[in-house]
């Protein structure tokens, strides 16, 4: 090896962390945005209007908006791509945590869900160059301020969310907007109107983007008490970081007047949901996200919803935030998460009313980044899997996937 | 010139501004490892969104055709500017930053020797030189491009690496670099 050689190999580095690259880019979205709205916005007032980092699209990075315009109340599932203000949740919580009452209607469902998820057979591993592939239907609130900043609208957004997934967690994701996407309130599009119809930021498709990583998700603990009370000290952040002191779900979820520093009811659930958008974190882990969320005061059943899919589940909501998970208990399945408005909101929309949702649809193997599954090949199974549950199969040699 | 990156900087120069998110997703990491190459993981984590802010605000006035060259440039300023504020470290210690850019443990047992005399051998180099060299050998940037990110003539450029190779080459030769490791002898 001569001079040169060495030279170069000393100048190898190790790749950037995904996290650092979102931030960048989340913060050129936000400049793009208020530039294209022709806002003479300074550069920290425009920070304030970031998308909350939601790490999955690779588009956006997760510490930007730690400052945002509105009170974090309507908690969107999923991804929101928008380089415009998003809304965070406001710090309420619940304070209890007895975990020794009765078990609730929806701690029942939630167990009977487990119960059947473990059940289900894994994910199939992947060859060289394989990923899994899921697309979701996304509906989520972009909230962006107008011009100067004074008039804010909403605009319920949809898209189709792309996700190739690697065995060790890593992937790409893209983002393809739907037409569907609507103003949430008639006001909301009169007031865009009457600003002079900028371009809407909040419908956009992607090219594909990298993936913050699933492996932290991957290598969590699989026993639901060890995991559950790392999460109630808010020591697991939303991608499956275990963090080595209470992290943000604790910072943020807290009330100064409370005492403790662990993660409240409203952040465990956020904490719950938002791993379980992961491809890989309800196959590997929805039997234990299921039983750690049965064991939440406070989680109430709310009955049948019909998902974007029109699949019929069960639906189990955590008033405190508005989250709501709906899922197929005999099989485990997670058919759609939904944020709802709450009583009193200033969105101009009537309490319940749905401002979010994250649809999950089937995973399949595919060949390679980008690559789209052949026609009728999902792994979306389970009818025939709750068959041969029937018939005592082997699920093990099964390529079925438990998500629906 | 990059094709793509020439129409993503002209879009986002245009009615189209969040395409210049693409151009970051094209070239964010080089340009992250270029920083973290020269002032280390921590420092570059820091600094890669001044540059592309930098970058953003100053793409109307972009005089480079090619893009890259035209984003180490900045990179290279913000880095000045970054140096400014603390003592600017030699190439010796450009070499010997806290990452752990060797995967492979053999490697690195052989690099950690190494480094030292490469480092020797970059500060004998003008700084000049050294920079011709380095964009060269870690960016892989041509001499073109490299003249492009100096602000220098291509001749000027060439030149510079021309020298700078020579003396890597015959520095390097006659101090080879020495194992300073030692292994277990066989029993």
């Amino acid at each position: 090896m001569d001079t040169i050689e060495r030279l170069e190999q000393l100048g190898r580095v190790e790749p950037a962390d995904p996290d650092v690259l979102n931030r960048t880019a989340d913060a050129l979205w936000a400049l793009a945005a208020a530039e294209s709205q022709g806002a003479g916005v300074h550069v920290s007032e425009r920070s304030t209007m970031m998308t909350r980092s939601l790490r999955r699209t690779g588009l956006v990075g997760r510490s930007a908006s730690a400052a945002v315009s509105r009170p974090r109340r309507y908690r969107r599932p999923g991804i929101c791509i928008a380089a415009a203000a998003i809304v965070l949740l406001t710090g309420i919580f619940l304070s209890d945590t007895s975990l020794d009452r009765p078990p609730s209607a929806a701690a029942a469902t939630l167990l009977q869900a487990a119960a059947a998820a473990s059940s289900q057979p894994t994910l199939p591993l992947l060859g060289a160059g394989q990923y899994y592939y899921q697309a979701n239907i996304e509906k989520q609130l972009c909230v962006w301020p107008l011009s100067s900043g004074t008039a804010v609208v909403n605009y319920l957004n949809l898209n189709t969310h792309e996700n190739w997934v690697a065995g060790n967690g890593t992937g790409s994701v893209r983002l393809v907007a739907d037409p569907g996407g609507r103003w949430l309130t008639s006001q909301d599009k009169a007031k865009w109107q009457a600003a002079g119809s900028p371009k809407n930021f909040c419908s956009l498709t992607t090219p594909l983007l990298p993936l913050g990583s699933d492996a932290a998700i991957l290598a969590l603990p699989t026993d639901p008490t060890v995991l559950g009370s790392l999460i109630a000290e808010g020591r697991v952040d939303d991608v499956g970081r275990i963090l080595p002191a209470p992290g943000p779900c604790a910072q943020a979820t807290t009330s100064p007047t409370q005492n403790d520093s662990a993660c409240s009811i409203r952040g465990q659930f956020d904490v719950v949901n938002n791993l379980l958008t992961s491809p890989v974190a309800v196959n590997k882990l929805g039997a234990v996200f299921f039983h750690i969320l049965s064991q939440l005061p406070g989680v109430e059943l709310i009955g049948t919803r019909t998902d974007a899919l029109g699949r019929s589940g069960t639906a189990v909501e955590n008033p405190s935030s508005g989250d709501v998970l709906v899922l197929d208990p005999s099989t485990g399945n997670l058919l759609e998460t939904q944020s709802l408005a709450s009583a009193g909101n200033t969105l101009g929309v009537t309490s319940g009313t749905v401002i979010g949702s994250v649809t999950f649809g089937p995973v399949s193997v595919v060949h390679g980044l980008g690559t789209l599954p052949r026609v009728g090949q999902p792994l979306d199974q389970s009818k025939r899997d709750r068959r041969r549950n029937a018939r005592g199969s082997d699920h093990r040699r099964s390529t079925a996937h438990r998500r629906p | 010139v990059d094709k793509a990156d020439e129409h993503l900087a002209g879009s986002s120069g245009g009615d189209d501004p969040a395409a210049f998110v693409e151009l970051f997703w094209r070239h964010g990491p080089a340009v992250h490892s270029y920083l973290t190459r020269r002032a280390g993981r921590q420092d570059a984590d820091d600094l890669l969104s001044e540059v592309w802010l930098r970058a953003f605000k100053g793409r109307a006035n972009r005089r480079s055709s090619d893009v890259l060259p035209w984003l180490y440039g900045i990179a290279r300023n913000v880095l000045s500017a970054h140096w400014r504020q603390q003592a600017r470290p030699t190439a010796h210690a450009e070499l010997s930053g806290e990452f752990d850019p060797w995967p492979d443990a053999d490697t690195r047992l052989d690099a950690a020797a190494q480094r030292d005399s490469i480092g020797r051998i970059l500060e004998m180099l003008s700084q000049d030189e050294r920079e011709v060299l380095l964009l060269v050998v870690w960016e892989q940037l041509t001499p073109a491009e490299v003249a492009a990110v100096l602000g220098l003539p291509q001749g000027t450029a060439r030149s510079r690496l021309h020298r700078a190779l020579t003396r890597l080459r015959e520095e390097g030769t006659a101090h080879p670099p020495v194992l300073t490791c030692s292994y277990p002898k066989e029993a």
